[in-house]
């Protein structure tokens, strides 16, 4: 396996990585993109870390929580051998609150997927979208926060667009927060916008393409 | 497409392709299939895995087999010829305002990161 940098984090991560959306099957959407349990999900794992591709992302929306918990124990036992890397903001309960960037739900959703991964630290943290409704240096103080606690190592974005991405890594600069390493992004050979600003962008920030939906 | 695929419930998650270019793009698979012996999913991810600011490609898997064989992606190089055929026939032309960056009238003080093929269209 060949590992490159996280952007500008000095962190090596494997070129190719797993993805668990198809870990639990729960809900129209999850089980049309598969329904693997837990036995079947170690089977995985096993493979993945003979190849050396010992990156795994999950979210905390996927299945409604059932991926990270099947990822969790998936990788039991075998924790210092994995990067875990998951996601939150999309709505994820029927609360006003259990959706989006705020303080309160960054913290409590950091923590609920620590408890379903069953670890003490997430290796790669990335928000899902962005959230115009939330005061962008809030944002980024919590992120700062989380890191500064051991929660979280690196933070990212996924599905941010160019002024998102930019306007949030300027407000890092100027407090001295920690700083977006990784921007999670569909990029494929039928779907190349990637190209047109994020690209430049993370060449010119130090921001790594993490790939999802690689094949279209 | 068959009847296992993920994409008659998955497809509205990322953007619409013009059939015109899936056409395009998926001869120019098949064309490096034949060369390299390598399946369609193997050489889709070995050309992302060329480009520029690609930290970490996710692959996914519903079953070992499907696994092993992306897992198989690796290793191995498109050979340069190759991946302009496939830049080719995956090229679109952006909107403003990258149109002009893309098209070449502002190189010298703008590389693209990627090859770009100035003046041409949609078609390569």
């Amino acid at each position: 396996m060949e590992y490159r940098f996280l952007g500008a984090s000095g962190f090596k991560v494997p070129v190719l990585g797993f993805g668990t959306g198809t870990f639990g099957g729960k809900g129209p959407l999850f089980s049309a993109w598969g329904n693997t349990d837990v036995d079947e999900a170690k089977r995985l794992v096993d493979i993945c870390l003979d190849a050396g591709a010992n990156l795994f992302d999950t979210a905390d929306v996927y299945s409604d929580g059932a991926s990270e918990i099947i990822l969790g124990a998936a990788i039991k036992g075998r924790r210092d051998d994995v990067i875990l890397s998951t996601k939150i903001t999309l709505r994820a309960g029927q609360g006003p609150n259990d959706v989006g960037a705020s303080r309160h739900h960054l913290i409590r959703a950091t923590d609920k997927a620590l408890k379903r991964l069953g670890t003490d630290y997430i290796d790669l943290l990335r928000l899902h979208h962005f959230d115009a409704m939330t005061p962008v240096e809030s944002v980024m103080s919590t992120l700062d926060d989380l890191v500064r606690a051991g929660k979280v190592r690196y933070i990212g974005v996924s599905n941010f667009s160019g002024w998102q991405l930019m306007k949030s890594l300027v407000v890092s600069d100027r407090y001295g927060y920690a700083r977006y390493v990784a921007n999670q992004v569909y990029y494929s050979l039928i779907g190349r916008d990637y190209e047109w600003e994020l690209m430049p962008l993370g060449l010119d920030q130090g921001v790594g393409a993490v790939v999802w939906s690689p094949l279209g | 497409m068959p009847e296992s695929t993920r994409l008659h419930e998955t497809a509205r998650f990322a953007p619409p392709v013009d059939e015109e270019r899936l056409y395009r793009v998926v001869d120019g698979l098949d064309e490096v299939a034949a060369e390299t012996g390598k399946t369609i999913p193997q050489i889709a991810l070995n050309w992302l895995l060329q480009r520029p600011m690609v930290s970490t490609v996710l692959i996914g898997a519903r079953n070992e087999e499907q696994l092993r064989q992306n897992l198989g992606a690796v290793g191995w190089s498109l050979s340069a010829e190759q991946v302009a055929m496939l830049d080719a026939a995956s090229a679109v032309t952006p909107p403003y305002p990258y149109y002009p960056y893309w098209n070449g009238q502002f190189s010298e003080r703008n590389p693209a990161p990627v090859p770009v093929r100035p003046g041409t269209r949609e078609h390569g």
